[in-house]
C-alpha cells in the first residue's frame, strides 16, 4: 500500500520524501488543479527539480490536472498535460473526460489515475473511465468502509482512498455551493471557498466570518475561530444553531489501516498541498509508522496514543473523524 | 430561431404518492412539452416506485408530453445499480443518467439518453465524447452561464455533426451538492439508516438561514440546495437564443403557474427574493437585471 502525501511546494515534497512517502502529489500553478491557491503549486522549473528529486530517491511524483477545462481553452489543460509528461512524471490524476480521452489518444502509455473530483462512487461509473486505460481511481469521501470493500473485490481496477485531512463531506467534483455563494467552485477555478472572498470582522463580543459577506459563523473569545468554509459554518435550521452540514473536523482514518491493507488498497492519501512543510512531515511521519507498525502487525494492530496526539493537533478544531467510512457518521 | 421548449424536471422532493400523482395530471394539463420523472436524489425514498412512474408516463404521453425517465445521481451500492438498471431498460423511453453508471449501461444497451445536470461537463470536447456514445441532449451543470453555454455550442460544433440538444435549468431551488449524509435525518438526530423518510415531512425542503437571518441554504436529505429560487423568467429571451429547452423544478403545486411564462413568452416579472446569478456569470445567489 502506498502512502502519497501532498506537497504544495518543494520543500514540502522533500520532507514528505524525508519521512518515508512512497509517492507525491503536486499540482501546477495554474486553474488546471483543484487547489488553485496564490503562492501554492510548482511552477515549469519547479516541477522538472521535482521529478529529478523524486526520481533520485526512487519515489513516484503524481501531477494533479484535475479541473475541467473551459470552452474555447483547452490548450492550457493540454499545455499542463504536455508538460507534465515532458518531466517524466509518474502518474497523471485527471477528472475531466476530454482531458483523459487526450491523453489517452496521444500518450497511451501514461499512467492515469480518476481525480476524486471526478466523483466515481460504484463499479459501473469505474467501468466507463476503462476505455481511456485508467490505472486507478481515487474514492470520493462518500462511501461507507462497508461500500469501499463491495467495490474492491468487484473491481479489477486500483482503489486509492483519501486516510486523513479536511474532510469534504460533499461528493468531490458535484459541489456548487461555493460557486453559488462566491461564483468559483473547485471545478471552474480550482478552488471551494476562496480567501479573496473571506471578511473577519469583530461585532461586540463576536468575531465574525463571511464568505461573500454571507456569515458562514461567529465566535466567543474562547472559541478558536476556523476559516469560513462554506460546509462547516453554524447555520440556524427550526430555530436551532448548529454545523448544520458539518463540523470543523478533520478525517482520520488510521485505525482502519489493517481493513485497508486486507482490502487490497493501492493507496492511502494524506490531504494538504495548502499546508506547510512542517505540516506534511509530521503526519507522513505518523503515517509511515503506522503503515509499517500494521504490516507487521495485522492482527493486533492498535493506534499508538502518540499518533493520534499529534494527528489531532494538526486537524481542523483539533477533532478527527471516520467520516462516510463509519456508517453512523451519515 | 426555434420555439423554446418548456420541460418539467424530476421532483425532487419527497412526496406523498397521492400528491405526486395530483401534480402530474396538473402537468398533463399545462402546456409543458417535456416531463421527467422518477428519483434522482436518494435511493432510499421508496413512497412512489418504478410501476407508478410508469404509470404517470403513459397518462402524460396521452396528453402529448413526451417523458424522459430520470436516474439516481449518486450510486453507492449494489442495490441501486440493480434499480439503475431496471430503469434503463425501459426502452420505450428516453433515460436521463445523472451518473457515469447510468452512462455506462445505457451506452452498452446502444440507448440514447440525456446528460442530466449532475454529470460533469464543462467543455465541448466532453460533450462530444458523449454524443458518440449516444447522448442527444445534455442539461448544463447549474452553475454554468449564458456565456459558458455559447461558448461551449461553438466548441461542440467544431469537433462534431452529431445533433444535440440543450437543456437549461431556469426555475426552482437549485441542486447544488450531495453528500453520504442526509442532513435532514442529522436535523433530527437520526441516523441515516433509520431515517424514516423524514425528509417526506418537508415537501419544500428545510430552509437553512444564516445568523443574521439571511436564506443560505435548503436541506433536501442527502442534497444541499440553494436557499432562493433561481428564476431565468426575465432572461427568457437569452434563453431562447441559445437554448433549446428550459427546464422548471417544482417545489410547490403553485410553482406550476410558472410553466405559462416560459411557454408563451409572457413578460412575466421576476419576483424580487429570486435569484438568477450563474446565468450571468456571477454568485449564484446573486442577482442581474
Amino acid at each position: 500500500m502506498e502512502l502519497l502525501c501532498p506537497a504544495g511546494n518543494l520543500p514540502s515534497l522533500k520532507r514528505a520524501i524525508a519521512q518515508g512517502a512512497d509517492a507525491v502529489y503536486v499540482g501546477l500553478n495554474n486553474d488546471t488543479n483543484a487547489r488553485h491557491f496564490a503562492g501554492l503549486n510548482l511552477n515549469e522549473r519547479q516541477l522538472v527539480e521535482a521529478a529529478d528529486y523524486c526520481q533520485q530517491h526512487k519515489r513516484k511524483l503524481h501531477v494533479a490536472i484535475n479541473t475541467f477545462a473551459h470552452p474555447n481553452h483547452f490548450t492550457r489543460w493540454k499545455h499542463a498535460i504536455d508538460e507534465a509528461i515532458a518531466v517524466g512524471v509518474d502518474a497523471l490524476i485527471v477528472a475531466d473526460i476530454a482531458a483523459l480521452d487526450f491523453i489517452a489518444n496521444n500518450y497511451p502509455h501514461q499512467e492515469m489515475h480518476v481525480s476524486v473530483q471526478a466523483s466515481v462512487t460504484n463499479a459501473l461509473a469505474i467501468d466507463f473511465y476503462k476505455q481511456f486505460g485508467v490505472k486507478r481511481v481515487v474514492l470520493p469521501r462518500v462511501l461507507s468502509l462497508q461500500q469501499v470493500r463491495q467495490l474492491a473485490t468487484t473491481t479489477d481496477i486500483e482503489l486509492e482512498l483519501f486516510a486523513f485531512g479536511s474532510l469534504c463531506i460533499m461528493a468531490e467534483g458535484r459541489c456548487y455551493l461555493s460557486s453559488y455563494l462566491t461564483g468559483e467552485s473547485p471545478n471552474t477555478t480550482g478552488a471551494c471557498s476562496p480567501a479573496k472572498f473571506v471578511r473577519w470582522q469583530q461585532q461586540g463580543a463576536r468575531m465574525q466570518s463571511r464568505l461573500n459577506d454571507v456569515l458562514i459563523d461567529q465566535f466567543t473569545d474562547d472559541e478558536q475561530a476556523g476559516y469560513p468554509t462554506l460546509c462547516k459554518g453554524r447555520f440556524v435550521v427550526n430555530n436551532e444553531t448548529y454545523h448544520a452540514l458539518e463540523e470543523p473536523t478533520s478525517l482520520n482514518t488510521l485505525s482502519l489501516l489493517p481493513e485497508l491493507l486486507a482490502m487490497n488498497i493501492a493507496a492511502v492519501k494524506i490531504e494538504g498541498r495548502q499546508r506547510s512543510p512542517a505540516y506534511v512531515e509530521q503526519v507522513t511521519r505518523v503515517w509511515r509508522q503506522a503503515i509499517d507498525h500494521a504490516k507487521q502487525n495485522v492482527t493486533d494492530f492498535s493506534v499508538e496514543t502518540h499518533w493520534q496526539t499529534t494527528l489531532d493537533s494538526l486537524s481542523e478544531g483539533q477533532q478527527t473523524t471516520l467520516g462516510a467510512y463509519h456508517r453512523k457518521w451519515k | 430561431m426555434t420555439q423554446l421548449k418548456v420541460a418539467v424536471g424530476p421532483m425532487l422532493f419527497l412526496w406523498q404518492k397521492e400528491l405526486l400523482e395530483q401534480f402530474y395530471e396538473r402537468v398533463a394539463q399545462s402546456t409543458a412539452d417535456i416531463v421527467y420523472l422518477g428519483e434522482t436524489v436518494c435511493g432510499k425514498r421508496r413512497l412512489s416506485r418504478l410501476n407508478d412512474y410508469l404509470e404517470w408516463a403513459k397518462m402524460l404521453e396521452q396528453a402529448g408530453k413526451e417523458v424522459v425517465l430520470s436516474s439516481l445521481a449518486l450510486l453507492e451500492s449494489g442495490a441501486q445499480l440493480q434499480e439503475l438498471k431496471r430503469v434503463c431498460r425501459q426502452s420505450a423511453y428516453l433515460i436521463e443518467a445523472n451518473d457515469l453508471a447510468a452512462v455506462q449501461q445505457l451506452h452498452s444497451l446502444g440507448l440514447p439518453f440525456v446528460i442530466g445536470p449532475a454529470i460533469n461537463v464543462y467543455n465541448g470536447y466532453t460533450l462530444a465524447k458523449f454524443a458518440q456514445m449516444g447522448a442527444v441532449r445534455w442539461v448544463m451543470p447549474v452553475e454554468l452561464s449564458r456565456d459558458w453555454l455559447v461558448a461551449l455550442k461553438h466548441e461542440y460544433a467544431g469537433l462534431t455533426d452529431l445533433p444535440m440538444q440543450f437543456e437549461v435549468f431556469s426555475y426552482g431551488l437549485l441542486p447544488l451538492a450531495y453528500s453520504a449524509r442526509c442532513f435532514t435525518a442529522r436535523h433530527y438526530d437520526l441516523a441515516k439508516d433509520q431515517c424514516e423518510l423524514i425528509c417526506q415531512k418537508h415537501p419544500s425542503g428545510l430552509m437553512t438561514h444564516s445568523q443574521d437571518g439571511k436564506k443560505v441554504f435548503t436541506l433536501n436529505g442527502i442534497q444541499t440546495m440553494s436557499g432562493q429560487v433561481y428564476n431565468l423568467c426575465e432572461d427568457r429571451h437569452a434563453l431562447n437564443s441559445s437554448a433549446d429547452i428550459a427546464r422548471l423544478s417544482m417545489h410547490d403545486m403553485d410553482d406550476l403557474q410558472w410553466i405559462e411564462s416560459f411557454a408563451l413568452g409572457t413578460d412575466a416579472k421576476r419576483p424580487d427574493e429570486h435569484i438568477n446569478g450563474f446565468w450571468h456569470h456571477i454568485a449564484g445567489m446573486h442577482c442581474q437585471s
